[in-house]
């Protein structure tokens, strides 16, 4: 990987993390509506608002809270949350250790179903074995998470009574905690484990297809030893692809589905603070998720150039 | 193999839940699992209007002076007595003497003179700061005394007092009881995981009777399904009010479950912007009206729980007069009366803000309006918006929302609220009421008000919200009405 | 040799024909519901509220005592037009962008993928949540939505095929031949991907529809009157110990819509690739 590659990339990530942070702030601060009208409610009298807002610093020019922000951003401070009054950072800990967990037992039960699978079935193709796969992930990937989230409440939970069907008691309390994640991890793994079986599965048919796996084959490889050998590290490009693609997806996912389990994640904080108006809540976050977001398709983008040397030395 | 997969999970729960299962106690529990359907975003009820705050903190954390008792009667608080000037103005408080707070600060008339103080002062970001207009002047005439002149009489005034919104703080910790709540209550803040529970633990010094609990856990689970679950799973003992009403047979047809359909203060009314037109014409308020079914908007949007209501007044409260008659569901008549008012083809924006009552009960108004030829469409908006648009910026036509601030006749008499009412005649009879203290007088003017508010159709009535709690059935001493949205623990106790 | 000329047999395709079945028995029924439905899928019943299946109500009614099937059928319709409008939108705007960014390198290629990465790093819910913050809920802002979510989706697709197709031998013999970059890109970069394109179009026209239901069922879709799977769901939610069935119908034809539209688009992709074919033959 050349330097000068690596050097504009980062410049690159660097330009896109600015104009996000301005596009945040700009959007956040069009939103109708104010947060000390919602703290205060229907009785509220205009003098109170008016003190609120001043203690809220809500008083000041748009640019001056925006650079306060960015500056803030910059030294590691977040803000103070507008309605629960502690600081973001303290908040958003607290909320990635539920969503973060969440997130890595998704993803990897997505992973764990979804690799293994679609090299069976892509090794076994056109077999029974292949057919049945295909259509279990074809159903799966037909299923919406939230109702596969309901279904599986009022089987597990309700139903059975196995499993708890919301809340997170915290992680102090142990293994509760974990059985409490479960089901939402499975609602979320489910539907993508499909779609990334299916990509797993036609990206090994396709490389497969190429020549010099061909050439390999014709050198007397079997077919399972030529997909160890040669297909399966070029397939994994598009299977990065998509997995990159779903980790944004799967944040989205989260949200609906910590509302469904009444999970205190980091997607409910953001829904919660947009409803609320605790715009320093929601900016700092959102720009939080971006950022991150950018950074791993940044690593998905240096991935790419380690199993695809063609990639690298591109002028 | 994800069959293989679910089987594995299965036999480690199995597993986990049997070992977490084992022991069993024989004496009654002394904790209690309550389910909440939103987080306060605080717990400084002098900060903030979310009912959240209150449903946690009042009476259990927080006192006030007076207090609110089950039946809404006002009981002594943190004073144990009082007497009020022939006059009306100068109310004298002899408070309880050994209250500590929490931290251990001594409760007398200082504090509560800071407590009234504050929330009146100019800085002050009390949510219901109109509470304490009427008061002139706090003084402290010994440290177990408390004289409050107020400008003028308020019949009101110890009802006031019994609000979240008047709970007592102590100088040094009212700036920080938003995130740490420092009160004379029987119960203290343990801990706050944000997002999903609430628990608060006995303070072992409290002034008065020591509660049957121990500890009362306050969990924040909205979804209705995961409430409905949580519920059937015992992971909670009591909702005060469940999220769903859909549920509520299912829990009456179980023996585990108590379940007390009670009233709270909640008015829900189709607000009309009197002053837009045609809404300003009264013929066109009375077609709407007439033109919509109270009945079928109880049963598709409460499940048939809610009481219907003719004015803006809660059937439990004094004075009340019952006014569902006045205009009976006749869309002919409705008709009738908008072609008389020369209206034809109106097409209204009917605002919905986000809960579900207001929103089913969008969908089914609109759908009886179409009838008598009026065009509503469906707007839903959040409470952000709702605030800014509807409440301040008087923006709309039509919206559905329910005024759970109990006994406010006053909005209507009030310049500039969102209904535009704007009736001298109405404002000469609130100010009557305002300055008259004798029962009876009140019970009569009131009387009166919820009649010239219905004559006017100022509003469309419809319902009360229904308290639709459901709790275990070994536990006693919950409230079954909401006089206020609060949730006093400290009668609460497990039968064994 | 040319996969598109070569006659195959059905029974080369089962998925093809399920499929296709399947899509045609969607669009039919929501072609049909925008002309008749068994009832008005609006009109409320309060004393037929909450009834099982009836000669009148074939699958039963709901809350309000509307038909569950003819609201079912107006769904339909809903749910393919807003996703076939975001999918399209999506690959109007990512596929020149992703082409664009492929064949000309350097610095507009970095800036072009970095804008699709900034809109990308923008969950479709989030925007949706945005945009109906400022604009209000409705039908159009969910399209807008799920649109935008696509086109970097679409872009980041056509550049990862266009980037090794752009070194294939055929392609730099046609660049040796003189022909000019926005020649290649359509004379043969665009055509290869096309198989490709077409496959992630099924997924993403199913995520569509998925995205379409999950956020009505969030209340930021489509909103009332106008009946939608994702609004019937939420409906049904609170109602799931009493009704089941009201949960059952809309999950079940949001099931039915996605897994022949994937049916659909797995059998084209064994129909169109023409390295797959190869294979075959």
């Amino acid at each position: 990987m050349s330097p000068l590659w690596l050097l504009r990339r980062i410049a690159g990530l660097l330009f896109a993390l600015v104009a996000a942070s301005a596009i945040v702030f700009v959007l956040m601060d069009l939103l109708p509506g104010d947060p000390a009208e919602i703290m205060l409610g229907t009785n509220a009298r205009p003098d109170t608002l008016a003190a609120l807002r001043a203690e809220m610093g809500l008083d000041r020019p748009a640019l001056i809270r925006y650079a306060d922000w960015a500056l803030g951003l910059l030294r590691g401070d977040f803000g103070r949350s507008l309605t629960y009054s502690v600081p973001v950072a303290e908040l958003v800990q607290e909320r990635l250790a539920v969503t973060l967990p969440l997130a890595m037992m998704a993803i990897a039960l997505t992973l764990f179903i979804a690799l293994p699978l679609g090299a069976f079935a892509a090794s076994r193709r056109k077999s029974l074995t292949d057919s049945t796969i295909i259509a279990v992930t074809q159903l799966g990937v037909a299923i919406p998470n939230f109702w596969f989230a309901m279904m599986l409440v009022l089987v597990f939970a309700i139903s059975w009574r196995l499993l708890p069907s919301g809340g997170f008691p915290g992680w102090s309390a142990g293994p509760s905690a974990i059985l409490a994640l479960i089901l939402p991890a499975i609602a979320l793994a489910l539907p993508q484990a499909a779609i990334l079986t299916r990509v797993m599965r036609s990206s090994l048919l396709e490389t497969l297809g190429e020549d010099y796996v061909r050439t390999a084959r014709a050198k007397g490889l079997t077919r399972a030893e030529a997909l160890r050998r040669h297909a399966f590290r070029n397939a994994l490009i598009p299977v990065l692809t998509i997995l990159g693609l779903q980790f944004s997806f799967l944040i989205a996912g989260t949200v609906v589905i910590e509302n469904v389990f009444s999970l205190p994640g980091l997607g409910r904080l953001i829904f919660q603070a947009i409803n609320q108006r605790d715009l320093v809540v929601v900016r700092s976050v959102v720009m939080l998720l971006i950022a991150s977001i950018i950074v791993i398709n940044f690593c998905v983008d240096l991935a790419y150039a380690l199993v695809d040397p063609r990639l690298r030395g591109r002028s | 193999m994800i069959r293989l997969l679910t089987k594995a999970c299965l036999a480690l729960v199995l597993v986990t839940a049997s070992v977490a299962m084992a022991p069993l106690s024989a004496a009654p529990r002394t904790d209690l699992n309550v389910g909440m359907r939103l987080e306060p975003p605080h717990l400084d009820p002098t900060a903030g209007a979310a009912a959240a705050i209150g449903e946690i903190v009042y009476a259990n954390l927080f006192e006030g002076l007076t207090r609110m008792a089950a039946d809404g009667a006002i009981k002594p608080g943190l004073a144990e007595s009082w007497t009020v000037s022939p006059d009306g103005k100068v109310y004298t408080f002899t408070l309880r003497k050994g209250v500590t707070f929490h931290d251990g600060t001594p409760f007398d008339a200082a504090v509560a003179k800071f407590a009234l103080d504050r929330a009146r002062a100019s800085d002050s970001v009390n949510p219901q700061k109109g509470l304490f207009e009427p008061i002139e002047a706090v003084e402290v005439i010994d440290p177990a005394t408390l004289k409050v002149t107020l400008k003028r009489p308020t019949g009101a005034f110890l009802f006031n007092l019994a609000w979240p919104a008047a709970v007592m703080v102590a100088p040094q910790s009212a700036a920080d009881n938003k995130t740490k709540p420092i009160g004379t209550g029987p119960f203290k803040l343990d801990r706050w995981a944000k997002g999903s529970q609430v628990d608060l633990v006995r303070h072992p010094n409290y002034w008065g009777a020591k509660p049957a609990l121990n500890k009362i856990s306050f969990k924040i689970i909205g979804d209705p399904t995961a409430a409905y679950a949580a519920m059937m799973a015992g992971d909670v003992d009591a909702y005060p009010i469940f999220p769903a009403n859909e549920n509520i047979p299912q829990f009456q047809a179980d023996k585990r479950f108590t379940v007390k359909i009670g009233n709270t203060e909640g008015k829900t009314i189709v607000a009309i912007n009197n002053a837009r037109t045609p809404f300003d014409d009264i013929r066109v308020r009375r077609a709407l009206a007439h033109g919509i079914d109270r009945k079928a908007v109880i049963d598709g949007a409460t499940m048939g729980l809610g009481k219907p209501i003719g004015s803006h007044y809660a059937p439990q409260d004094a004075g009340y007069v019952d006014l569902t008659g006045q205009y009976p569901y006749d869309p002919e008549k409705a008709k009738a009366l908008l072609k008389e008012a020369g209206v034809s083809n109106l097409k209204v924006k009917l605002i919905l803000p986000p809960p579900d009552y207001a929103r089913r009960s969008g969908e089914i108004i609109a759908a009886q309006l179409k009838k008598i030829g009026v065009e509503a469409e469906l707007v839903p908006v959040e409470w952000a918006q709702w605030l800014s648009d509807v409440f301040r910026g008087k923006n709309y036509d039509l919206t559905i929302i329910s005024h759970v601030e109990p006994m406010d006749l006053d909005i209507y008499a009030r310049d500039d609220y969102y209904f535009n009412y704007a009736n001298a005649d109405y404002k000469a009879l609130y100010a009557e009421l305002a300055a008259t203290s004798d029962p009876e007088k009140r019970k009569a003017l009131i009387e009166k008000a919820q009649r010239k508010l219905t004559d006017d159709s100022v509003n469309v009535f419809m319902f009360l919200l229904p308290k639709t709690g459901v709790w275990n059935a070994k536990l006693e001493g919950l409230w079954e009405n909401a006089p206020l949205p609060v949730n006093d623990f400290t009668a609460v106790r497990w039968r064994d | 040799m040319s996969a598109l000329t070569r006659p195959s047999s059905s029974a080369a395709h089962p998925s093809l024909w399920f499929g296709a079945a399947m899509t045609a028995i969607v669009v039919l029924i929501a072609l049909v519901s925008l002309v008749w439905t068994p009832q008005d899928p609006t009109a409320m019943e309060m004393t037929q509220r909450l009834q099982g299946p009836s000669a009148l109500h074939w699958l039963g009614t709901d809350r309000f005592g509307r038909d569950v099937l003819s609201m079912a059928m107006a769904g339909a319709a809903i749910s393919l037009q807003v996703s076939f409008v975001a999918i399209a939108f999506g690959m109007a705007l990512g596929v020149p962008l992703g082409l664009f960014a492929a064949m000309r390198g350097g610095v507009l290629d970095e800036a072009a993928m970095r804008m699709s990465d900034l809109i990308f790093a923008f969950p479709a819910l989030l925007t949706a949540i945005m945009l109906r913050e400022l604009f209000g809920p409705g039908a159009l802002n969910a399209m807008i939505a799920i649109g935008i979510f696509n086109v970097p989706v679409f872009a980041r697709v056509t550049y990862g095929a266009a980037l090794s197709l752009r070194t294939r031998d055929f392609v730099t013999a046609s660049r040796l031949a003189g022909k000019s970059e926005t020649l290649i890109a359509l004379d043969h970069i665009l055509p290869n991907v096309l198989p490709l394109l077409i496959v992630q179009a099924t997924i993403q026209l199913s995520l569509g529809i998925l995205a379409e239901a999950a956020l009505s069922y969030m209340g930021l879709g489509v909103q009332p009157p106008a009946p939608s799977w994702g609004r019937m769901l939420n409906d049904a939610q609170t109602l799931m110990a009493v009704a089941p069935r009201l949960a059952l119908v809309p999950g079940l034809c949001i099931v039915f819509t996605v897994l022949g539209l994937n049916l659909l688009g797995d059998g084209l992709r064994d129909k169109l690739d023409p390295r797959l074919r190869r294979r075959q033959a």
